[in-house]
């Protein structure tokens, strides 16, 4: 179909789609496998289960590599599907997810008492929470990543916030 | 600071302190063992009803909904029934999955309901009761088998209702009568009507629905509807339960 936009001038046409190519695997772990290890660090709180994660992430990609366009947000789905996985399955995870424990790590108290209390979020509300603050990324766009309607996107933040803002007074 | 903040600075700070790799390999739990120390966990829970069972969330949403709700942003459905009593008959036709409560390698935590009067077998010695008023006292043991349907089917205006809480609203599940084939649902906020729903396995039995409402409504009014949209029943939930209903 063609789009008519000036008079005489076709704009908007095409019938082959070209799909931009994307970056060689090795660049990408090259480039973002140190942030993306950040990343699964903060929804796992272990720097062994965030490697591992990550490690699965790019093994998960490898073969289909060429048919991911954007292997970026991929990766990170993966992780975050990874974490929510792993944590579930967790049974120490499973009998004190509730409780908060404050231990040091940032060497600032505030800091601390509020991390222990991201840890202790459900799965899914700490990976919006994580996406929304540290990786920057707007809801639509949380909701795009990791397949999910943007209302219960919007709904998890919520009641996230609504947690943090009741134990954090 | 505000909580953005807060929070913003929180995990940045958390990720630039992220400690260094462990320098040896750590032995790990198979996952096998780890689903069996699960599995010895759920087992006394599940003896108590059907909240929980030896069976886990592989997927959500579920793969065979028959119903989908939203309650601001909260997903919800009814599918086939999955737990079976001791006589292996479905405890209820069809279950409530809550998708804020099942989440994928979960067990399973969903509600149903069930049409009819529960049968139940008991197998013991009934003395006298010591209290005054008399009557009987039965120890011994019961199983739970199968619903008699048959008073309630005489009775299309009979139905069971049941609902769980979730963060600001209430989501109902109820079941009917085969000739129900909609609700309607009036609360101060307005009103809605629900088509009913049967199993695959049996189109032609008791029907059911779910609903969502706000929790602080101070009026359910529920009206069972027919095919041809005439009333046969129904009540207000947010009262205490009278009679049959």
């Amino acid at each position: 179909m063609q789009r008519r936009g000036v008079p005489g001038r076709l704009w908007g046409v095409t019938d082959v789609h070209t799909p931009p190519r994307a970056a060689p695997a090795e660049d990408v772990y090259r480039d973002h496998r140190d942030g993306l290890v950040r990343l699964a660090y903060l929804l796992t709180g272990s720097r062994e289960q965030a490697e591992d994660l990550v490690q699965q992430a790019f093994a998960g990609a490898w073969d289909r590599w060429q048919a991911i366009d954007q292997p970026l947000p991929y990766l990170k789905r993966a992780i975050v599907n990874l974490a929510a996985d792993a944590q579930r399955r967790g049974i120490r995870d499973r009998l004190f997810r509730q409780r908060a424990r404050v231990e040091p790590v940032t060497e600032v108290p505030e800091l601390d008492e509020t991390w222990a209390h991201i840890k202790a979020l459900p799965p899914r509300q700490r990976a919006v929470v994580v996406l929304h603050y540290y990786d920057d990324r707007p809801l639509n766009e949380i909701a795009e990543l990791l397949s999910r309607p943007a209302a219960t996107v919007r709904s998890d933040l919520r009641r996230a916030l609504e947690r943090l803002r009741k134990v954090l007074k | 600071m505000t909580l953005d903040e807060r929070l913003r600075r929180t995990l940045h700070a958390v990720a630039e302190a992220m400690p260094e790799a462990a320098p040896a390999p750590v032995a790990r739990r198979s996952r096998k063992r780890v689903a069996l120390l699960l599995g010895a966990l759920v087992v006394p829970l599940a003896a108590g009803g059907y909240v929980l069972g030896a069976e886990y969330v592989n997927q959500m949403p579920p793969k065979n909904p028959l119903m989908a709700g939203d309650a601001h942003g909260e997903r919800y459905w009814l599918v086939p029934g999955r737990v079976a009593d001791d006589c292996g008959v479905k405890v209820s036709a069809v279950e409530l999955v809550v998708e804020e409560w099942n989440t994928v390698g979960d067990e399973w935590n969903t509600s149903g309901s069930s049409y009819g009067d529960r049968i139940v077998n008991w197998v013991g010695t009934p003395t006298a009761s010591p209290l005054p008023g008399g009557g009987e006292v039965r120890s011994g043991m019961s199983t739970s088998c199968g619903v008699d349907e048959t008073a309630w089917l005489a009775d299309p205006a009979r139905f069971e209702s049941g609902h769980v809480k979730l963060d600001g609203d209430r989501i109902y599940h109820v079941a009917v009568h085969p000739t129900v084939r909609s609700i309607r649902v009036t609360t101060p906020g307005g009103t809605e009507t629900v088509a009913t729903i049967t199993p695959p396995d049996r189109p032609d039995g008791p029907r059911y629905a779910a609903f969502d409402v706000p929790e602080s409504s101070a009026v359910i009014q529920l009206t069972l509807l027919d095919a041809a949209g005439r009333e046969v029943g129904g009540r207000d939930l947010a009262k205490p339960r009278t009679g049959k209903n």
